[in-house]
């Protein structure tokens, strides 16, 4: 029995293949008991599996569909994806074009001037004593021994997620992520041990942000598939995570110095 | 559907235009679910993956690159979300049952309904044992009605692999099939 006329078999019993190979396969048929074995246990296999014929999206009422695209759009917004505000956005494309369409001069400078902004908005105000080191922008309100466990917490993600972003897929080639899934448990596990509270508001923002993404990498299938890759690389774009990692580590540095030269 | 009225849409739904998503959504969410249910075999399950497929391809919008077509993609995330959704269920349902073979009780008592519950069971249970290719082969293009051409682009493999495949997992399944039959006339006798 060929390998060419079993791959027909299914083709065959599904009345598909073209009329002109029709008879040389049913000739073929007629003289191989190998041939005819095979395609009565196709047959009988097909009877089993429910067929093409009723698909179960049939079953479901017109009420149903029309509202799947709704509850599409709801499950958008509660991830903040569908609202996020003009100028959110419009920060977000520029800090994504600086990042990742930009050339390298261009993002080195972009990014920066950015960290000069960033330190600038960061400074601890001069007449804020030891006692209580408030600051503006918030950032560095972080207690000492929290602030160490965030940066060590940021320091593993940025590692993290640049080593995925800058992961070689493609159809032929296999994606081996094993060492990042173990990676990502453990920084779950770390930042569930980081005592949010003590974090600000934007620290712990990006705490949870971070999360959502190394929850999805550590569960990701063995067998990873590249589309799964893209989704993972489309989020840390999506939220600038590693533009936003890049700020709160200059700013905690920013923190720790001024602490030291008080 | 026009391939060019398509990418239209993809590239307004990429700009941040969330009617030309919805239209989108509206062409392939029965597609969507009917690919979601052949791997997770229940309603609620295929439509919480499919919706959860959409969200997952909204986000990935900007790095779609459009040589494969915006279903064969999509297709590939809802199996993916799908054969994840039927793996963590097949886990729990083994851990609450135990030991716990599906038609362990209630033959008796109702043996017509318990036949087709039962045959239903074994022909899911032949299903899931299947290697991972074998199982999609069967679900996009014999279940699902998908060309030998569709299943191959989803699965990024020659049309030659997914008819050895598809071949090879049907034999497989009548096996399986003939093996689980034999095993449930020996309960009922006994």
């Amino acid at each position: 029995m060929s390998a060419h006329v079993r791959d027909m078999l299914f083709d065959y019993l599904s009345g598909e293949v073209p009329r002109e190979e029709t008879a040389p396969l049913e000739e073929h048929l007629a003289q191989c008991a190998g041939c005819r074995e095979d395609l009565r246990v196709l047959r009988e296999a097909m009877d089993y599996l429910p067929g093409a014929g009723t698909p179960p999206s049939e079953e479901r009422d017109n009420q149903f569909w029309t509202s799947f695209p709704a509850r599409v759009e709801e499950r958008l917004r509660a991830e903040g994806r569908a609202q996020t505000s003009f100028f959110a956005d419009a920060a977000d494309r520029i800090t994504s074009f600086i990042h990742f369409n930009g050339t390298p001069l261009v993002a080195g400078s972009g990014a920066l001037a950015l960290i000069a902004i960033a330190l600038l908005l960061f400074r601890p105000a001069p007449e804020a004593g030891p006692a209580a080191p408030e600051t503006r922008a918030g950032t560095a309100i972080t207690p000492e021994p929290e602030a160490v466990k965030l940066h060590d917490y940021l320091k593993r993600s940025r590692v993290l997620l640049v080593g995925v972003s800058n992961l070689r897929t493609g159809p032929e080639t296999p994606v081996d992520l094993s060492a990042e899934r173990r990676e990502s448990r453990e920084l779950v596990h770390k930042a569930r041990n980081l005592e949010r509270n003590a974090l600000d508001a934007r620290s712990a923002k990006l705490v949870g942000d971070l999360e959502k993404i190394l929850i999805e990498l550590a569960n990701s299938d063995e067998r990873h598939d590249a589309p799964d890759v893209e989704i993972i690389r489309s989020g840390i774009r999506h939220n600038n995570l590693l533009f936003k990692i890049r700020m709160t580590e200059s700013a905690l540095d920013a923190a720790t110095y001024e602490r030291r030269t008080q | 559907m026009p391939a060019a009225d398509e990418q239209q849409l993809i590239s307004r739904a990429r700009e941040g235009s969330h009617e030309a998503f919805r239209v989108l959504v509206e062409r392939h969410m029965k597609h969507a679910y009917n690919v979601a249910f052949g791997f997770v075999g229940n309603h609620e399950d295929a439509a919480d993956v499919a919706q959860e497929a959409f969200v997952r391809a909204h986000r990935a919008l900007p790095s779609f690159r459009e040589e494969a077509g915006f279903g064969t993609w999509l297709h590939r995330i809802v199996m993916n979300l799908a054969m994840n959704r039927a793996k963590r269920n097949r886990v729990r349902a083994e851990r609450e049952v135990g030991t716990g073979h599906p038609d362990a009780e209630g033959t008796a008592a109702e043996p017509e309904r318990a036949r087709g519950e039962d045959l239903r069971e074994h022909i899911e249970r032949a299903l899931h044992e299947l290697p991972t290719l074998q199982r999609a082969v069967i679900i996009l293009r014999h279940m699902d009605g998908l060309s030998t051409k569709q299943v191959s682009r989803i699965l990024r493999c020659s049309e030659g692999t997914v008819k050895t495949h598809l071949f090879r997992g049907l034999k497989k399944m009548r096996e399986k099939l003939d093996y689980l039959q034999e095993e449930w006339r020996e309960r009922a006798r006994t």
